[in-house]
C-alpha cells in the first residue's frame, strides 16, 4: 500500500482494513490482531464482517464500531474498526477511550479521510490539521482543493482524487506546508460498486524523509571522507558469510565493484605474502580478544603495484559475546609511507652527514647543556668518551681549555656568545700542539626562536700550516735573494721563530770547522738547538726528539756538499710533522742557493779585482823594461856610460819583455785549454842542471846558493820545453822569495814516477794563502809586488797536471817553502 | 852637471835594471845616488842617517810599496825630503800625490823630463 510503518497504529485498539474491489481484506493496519484474534496472514482474503464477527472467545463481548469508507455506490475501499467494548461498559469509559483514541490519533502522524464525488471531505480522522492550523471539525465539509489550498487541477492531490473518482488507486508523495506525506487515494464505492467518492490515508513522512536525507548525506560524507582519508573498510558478517567493501576500499585495492566479489579469501589473496601470516594472526587475535587489533601490511594490486595499509580489525559480538561481525578499516599509508621512507632517508642522510663530516659538531641548548655531538668532535678535541657522556659543558670546557695556546681569549669568546644568543661568530683557535682549528658558532633556531647553539670545529692545521709555510717561504725567499748570505741567514733564523718552531740555528762548515752563524729563540729561556749531528753533517735530514723537544735537522747542500745545517726546535707539545721537514728542507735549499750565490759573487768579484790587479801588474812589468830600454838608449845617445854596458841592459830588458809576452801568450792558451804538449824522453836531472846554469847570473845577483841532489834514474817521457819552463818558474820564485838563503833541489827517480822538490828558506807562505797560489792572478801577497806577472805557479801547475803529474806545497811563514812535483815516467794516454 | 855635485838622490825601485839605469843617468848628470830595493830598505837607509835631496820612488814594490813609504815618511818626522814618484799608473800616481809626493814622472821615462823634474825638486 505504500503507507509507512504499520506499527504506528499498534496498541490503539483500532484497525484499518484495506479492502479490494470484492470487499476482501488485502491488508491491515493497527491492532487488527487484537480486534480479530487473527494474525495478518489469516486476515488476507477475508471479508471484514467475517473476521470481526467470528471473534475469538476472549473478544466476543466486544462491540466493534465499524466505519466503512465507501465510494458512491461502490464497494468499501477501507474499513476502520474500533473496539468499543470499553465504551459499552461505561459511557465515561467510552468517552475517555474515544478521547484517548482521538488523542492517540493526534499523536500518530496519520490521517484518513473520505470525500464525496465532489471531492468534499465527508470523514476525517487524524492529526494533520494541527500542522495545518485547521480545527478538525472544519475539515469535514471542505473540498480537497480547499484543503490543499489550490484550485490547480494538475496538483497531485487534486489530480489523484479525481483519478480515484475514475477508479484509479494512486500512491504518491505530497508536500503540504513544509511537511511531506505518503498519500494513498482509492475510489470509494457503494455496495453496487459505483464510485461514490474517494477514501484516502496520509502518513507524515517528513521525519523519515529528513532521516533518509540525513542517511544519504552521511553515507555520501562517509564515502567522501573515506576517499579523502584513504580509508576503506570491509564488513564481514559471519552469520551471512558475506563481506562488503566500501568504495574507497575497492579503489585502494584497485579492483572493480562490478567484477570483484569481496570475501575473506579474496582479501587474503591480495595481501603481500610476507605479511599474510601476520595479518591472519591479527585477525585471529581480534576474534579472541576484546581489544581492536591493528597491523601494517602490504597489498598487491592486480596491476602489480604495491600499497601499504594500516588495518584496524574490530569484532562485534552479540549479547552472548559471540562474534557476529568483523569490521576492518584500512588506511592507505602508501604515500605517507613513501613520505616516511623519504623522511627516514633524509634523517639517515643527515645522521650520516653529521657523523661523516670533517667538522666536529657540538650542539648545546640555551643553558649550555650538551644536546648532541658527533664522533669527529670528540676526536678533534681528544675527548675521553666518559667525559663527553657526562654531557657537562663545564667539564668539557675545562678539558678543552687545557689544550689551547690562549685559553682566556677562547673563554671570553664562549661566554660572550652565551650572552648574545643571536650572534654568529668565527674564530681561529691555536693549540699548544701546533694544531689550528676554525671555530664557527651560530644559534640553533626552531621556528625562528633560538633554542641553542651549534658549534662546529674544523681542523685547519694543514691549511694554516700551508699558508704559514707559504708566507714563510716567500719571506725567506725574499731575504735569501741576496749576495750577502751572512746577513740573510741571520734574518732567516729569526724568521723561523715562531713561524716554524721555538728556536732555530744555522751552522756553516768552513774548512771542516762547524760554526754557528745565526740563531734565534722565542724566549730567552727557550732551549737552543743542539750541535749538528753526525747524521746531518753526512747530508741526511732528520726529525728527532731530544729531551722532550722535537728537532728538525736539515743539511744545507751546495753543489752536493754539506756547507752547513739548519736546525729548528719545537718544545712539547708541539711536534714536527713530515710537512715541516719538507719546508725546512726547502728553506735549506734556498739558504744553499744564497750561500752559493754569495760565494760565486765574491769569487767573481775577487776574480775581477784579480784581473784588474793583474792588468796593473802586467803593465807595470812591461813598463819597467821599456823604461830601462828608453833610458839606456838615451844614455847611449848622450854617451853617459860605456856603450857595451848599456847594450847589455837593452838586451837583458828585451829578454824580459819577451818572457813577459810569452807568459801572457801561455796564459791565454792555458785559459783557453789549448796548451799543447810534445812528448819526448827527457832526463829531468840534466834539465834542472841546464836551467840552473842559465839562471846562474840571477842566482849570483840574489846571493842564494843552489844545491842539487839526484837519486835514482830520473828519465821520463815529457814535454822538454814545458818542463824547462816549469822548473825555471819554480827556481826563479825560489830566488825571488828566498831572500838570499840557500836553495835545495832534490830529484828522486822511482819505479813509476820522478819526484822533483825545490826548497827555499825565505819568507814562506801563510797557510790560508797556500791553496790559492796556484790560481791565476793570485799572489801569496796580493797587495805587494814581487816582480813578474804572478802567473808562475799557475803555469807550473798547468804544465805538471797536463803531463799527468801533481804539484803540492809545504810552507811555513818566515821559514821557507817546499814545492814538490811528481811526474809519471810514462807519457799520459 | 856642475852645481849639483853634492845632491844625493835616493832611487827606490825593486826593478834592479831600472834602478841601475836611473842611477846611471843621474850620476851622468852630476848627482850622487843611493839605491834601495823597496820601501823598507829606503826607510832603513833614511833612518840610518841618509839625507837625500830627493827620493825617486817606484810605487809597486814588495814588503813596503811607494805609497806606504810616503805615509811612513810623513808620519815619522814631518820630513821635508821631496819625493818624486815614477809610475805608469795614473791611479797610483794620484794616491801617491795625496800621500805627499811632490810630483810624478810617467813611465816610460824621458831622460830630459826626468832630469828637469829632479833638478826642480831636489832641495
Amino acid at each position: 500500500m505504500g503507507v509507512a510503518d504499520p506499527r504506528i497504529l499498534e496498541g490503539a485498539a483500532l484497525a484499518v482494513f484495506l479492502l479490494d474491489d470484492d470487499g476482501k481484506i488485502v491488508g491491515a493496519l493497527g491492532d487488527a490482531q487484537a480486534l480479530t484474534g487473527l494474525d495478518d496472514d489469516r486476515l488476507i482474503g477475508c471479508a471484514p464482517a467475517e473476521v470481526l464477527h467470528a471473534r475469538p472467545a476472549g473478544v466476543n463481548h466486544r462491540q466493534i464500531e465499524e466505519r466503512i469508507a465507501r465510494g458512491h455506490g461502490a464497494a468499501p475501499a477501507a474499513l476502520v474498526a474500533v473496539d468499543l467494548a470499553e465504551h459499552a461498559r461505561s459511557d465515561a469509559v467510552l468517552r475517555e477511550h474515544e478521547r484517548e483514541m482521538r488523542l492517540m490519533f493526534r499523536q500518530v502522524p496519520v490521517a484518513t479521510w473520505a470525500t464525496d464525488r465532489d471531492l468534499r471531505i465527508t470523514h476525517w480522522l487524524g492529526r494533520v490539521e494541527r500542522r495545518l492550523g485547521i480545527p478538525e471539525p472544519s475539515i469535514v465539509g471542505m473540498t480537497v482543493q480547499q484543503f490543499a489550498r489550490t484550485p490547480d487541477p494538475a496538483d497531485p492531490a487534486v489530480r489523484y482524487h479525481v483519478a480515484a473518482l475514475h477508479g484509479e488507486s494512486t500512491s504518491f508523495r505530497y508536500q503540504l506546508r513544509d511537511s511531506w506525506y505518503e498519500v494513498h487515494v482509492d475510489p470509494l464505492r457503494d455496495e453496487a460498486g459505483n464510485i461514490i467518492g474517494c477514501v484516502a490515508a496520509a502518513l507524515d513522512v517528513s521525519e523519515r524523509l529528513a532521516a533518509e536525507h540525513r542517511l544519504i548525506a552521511s553515507e555520501a560524507l562517509l564515502a567522501q571522507s573515506q576517499s579523502l582519508a584513504h580509508v576503506g573498510s570491509w564488513k564481514w558478517d559471519f552469520a551471512r558469510g558475506e563481506m562488503t567493501w566500501t568504495d574507497e576500499l575497492y579503489r585502494i585495492f584497485g579492483v572493480d565493484r562490478a567484477t570483484f566479489t569481496p570475501s575473506y579469501q579474496a582479501l587474503c589473496d591480495r595481501i603481500l605474502p610476507v605479511d599474510l601470516p601476520r595479518f591472519e594472526r591479527t585477525v585471529s587475535a581480534a576474534l579472541h580478544g576484546p581489544e581492536p587489533c591493528a597491523l601494517e601490511h602490504g597489498i598487491v594490486r592486480p596491476d602489480g603495484a604495491r600499497r601499504v595499509l594500516n588495518t584496524n580489525v574490530i569484532v562485534i559480538v552479540d549479547d552472548a559475546k559471540r562474534p557476529v561481525k568483523m569490521i576492518g578499516a584500512s588506511l592507505d599509508l602508501t604515500e605517507w609511507s613513501d613520505t616516511k621512507a623519504s623522511l627516514e632517508r633524509s634523517v639517515s642522510l643527515l645522521e650520516a652527514t653529521f657523523e661523516s663530516t670533517a667538522d666536529g659538531i657540538l650542539v648545546v641548548d640555551v643553558d649550555g647543556k650538551v644536546i648532541a655531538y658527533n664522533r669527529r668532535f670528540s676526536t678533534l678535541w681528544n675527548l675521553p668518551e666518559a667525559l663527553v657522556d657526562q654531557r657537562d659543558d663545564d667539564a668539557l670546557l675545562a678539558y678543552v681549555l687545557e689544550q689551547l695556546e690562549d685559553p682566556d681569549a677562547f673563554l671570553r669568546g664562549v661566554r660572550g656568545l652565551y650572552t648574545r644568543r643571536e650572534v654568529e661568530s668565527l674564530e681561529t683557535l691555536h693549540f699548544k700542539d701546533g694544531r689550528v682549528f676554525e671555530r664557527y658558532s651560530r644559534p640553533q633556531r626552531v621556528d625562528g626562536k633560538v633554542v641553542g647553539r651549534v658549534w662546529s670545529f674544523r681542523d685547519v692545521s694543514d691549511r694554516d700550516r700551508l699558508l704559514r709555510h707559504a708566507v714563510f717561504l716567500a719571506d725567506a725567499g725574499r731575504l735569501l735573494t741576496t749576495l750577502d748570505a751572512d746577513q740573510a741567514l741571520e734574518s732567516v733564523a729569526h724568521l723561523a721563530v715562531p713561524a716554524l718552531g721555538d728556536a732555530s740555528a744555522i751552522d756553516l762548515i768552513e774548512h771542516g770547522v762547524v760554526r754557528r752563524v745565526a740563531a734565534a729563540a722565542r724566549r730567552p729561556s727557550a732551549r737552543r738547538p743542539s750541535e749538528p749531528s753526525a747524521q746531518v753533517l753526512a747530508g741526511a735530514s732528520n726529525v728527532h726528539d731530544s729531551d722532550g723537544a722535537s728537532e728538525i735537522e736539515v743539511p744545507i747542500l751546495a753543489v752536493g756538499r754539506v756547507v752547513g745545517t739548519l736546525t729548528i726546535l719545537a718544545e712539547a707539545p708541539r711536534r714536527f710533522v713530515r710537512d715541516d721537514l719538507e719546508l725546512v728542507e726547502e728553506v735549506a735549499r734556498r739558504c744553499a742557493v744564497a750561500i752559493e750565490n754569495t760565494r760565486l759573487y765574491r769569487a767573481a768579484r775577487d776574480q775581477v779585482r784579480a784581473r784588474e790587479e793583474f792588468l796593473a801588474v802586467a803593465s807595470h812589468e812591461i813598463r819597467g823594461p821599456v823604461a830601462s830600454i828608453r833610458l839606456a838608449v838615451q844614455a847611449l845617445a848622450k854617451q853617459l856610460a860605456p856603450a857595451d854596458k848599456l847594450i847589455n841592459v837593452i838586451a837583458r830588458e828585451e829578454r824580459r819583455l819577451t818572457r813577459l809576452v810569452d807568459e801572457l801568450l801561455d796564459l791565454g792558451r792555458m785559459q783557453g785549454g789549448k796548451l799543447q804538449f810534445v812528448f819526448e824522453p827527457v832526463d829531468l836531472a840534466a834539465l834542472v842542471r841546464e836551467v840552473a846554469a842559465r839562471m846562474g847570473a840571477d842566482l849570483a845577483r840574489c846571493g842564494s846558493q843552489l844545491a842539487i841532489h839526484t837519486v835514482g834514474i830520473t828519465l821520463g817521457t815529457w814535454d822538454r820545453l814545458r818542463l824547462e819552463q816549469a822548473i825555471t818558474n819554480l827556481l826563479s820564485n825560489a830566488i825571488k822569495f828566498g831572500i838570499g838563503k840557500p836553495i835545495e833541489i832534490r830529484i828522486v827517480g822511482r819505479e813509476h814516477n820522478v819526484v822533483f822538490e825545490i826548497t827555499d828558506h825565505g819568507m814562506g807562505i801563510r797557510r790560508d794563502m797556500q791553496a790559492s797560489i796556484f790560481e791565476p792572478f793570485e799572489r801569496a801577497v796580493p797587495a805587494r809586488h814581487y816582480g813578474g806577472l804572478g802567473l808562475g805557479l799557475y803555469i807550473v801547475r798547468t804544465i805538471v797536471t797536463g803531463m799527468g803529474g801533481t804539484i803540492s806545497i809545504r810552507s811555513e811563514e818566515g821559514k821557507g817553502s817546499t814545492f814538490t812535483i811528481e811526474l809519471p815516467v810514462g807519457a799520459p794516454p | 852637471m856642475s852645481t849639483s855635485d853634492c845632491r844625493l838622490v835616493l832611487v827606490v825601485d825593486d826593478d834592479q835594471d831600472l834602478r841601475e839605469m836611473l842611477a846611471l843617468v843621474l850620476q851622468g848628470h852630476g848627482y850622487r845616488t843611493q839605491e834601495a830595493v823597496d820601501g823598507v830598505d829606503a826607510l832603513e837607509q833614511i833612518e840610518a842617517g841618509a839625507q837625500p835631496s830627493l827620493v825617486l820612488l817606484d810605487l809597486r814594490m814588495p814588503r813596503m810599496n811607494g805609497t806606504e813609504l810616503l805615509l811612513a815618511l810623513k808620519d815619522r818626522e814631518r820630513t821635508t825630503i821631496p819625493v818624486v814618484v815614477i809610475t805608469g799608473d795614473l791611479g797610483g800616481a794620484r794616491e801617491a800625490l795625496a800621500a805627499g809626493a811632490r810630483t810624478c814622472v810617467r813611465k816610460p821615462i824621458d831622460m830630459d823630463a826626468l832630469l828637469d823634474t829632479v833638478a826642480q825638486h831636489a832641495s
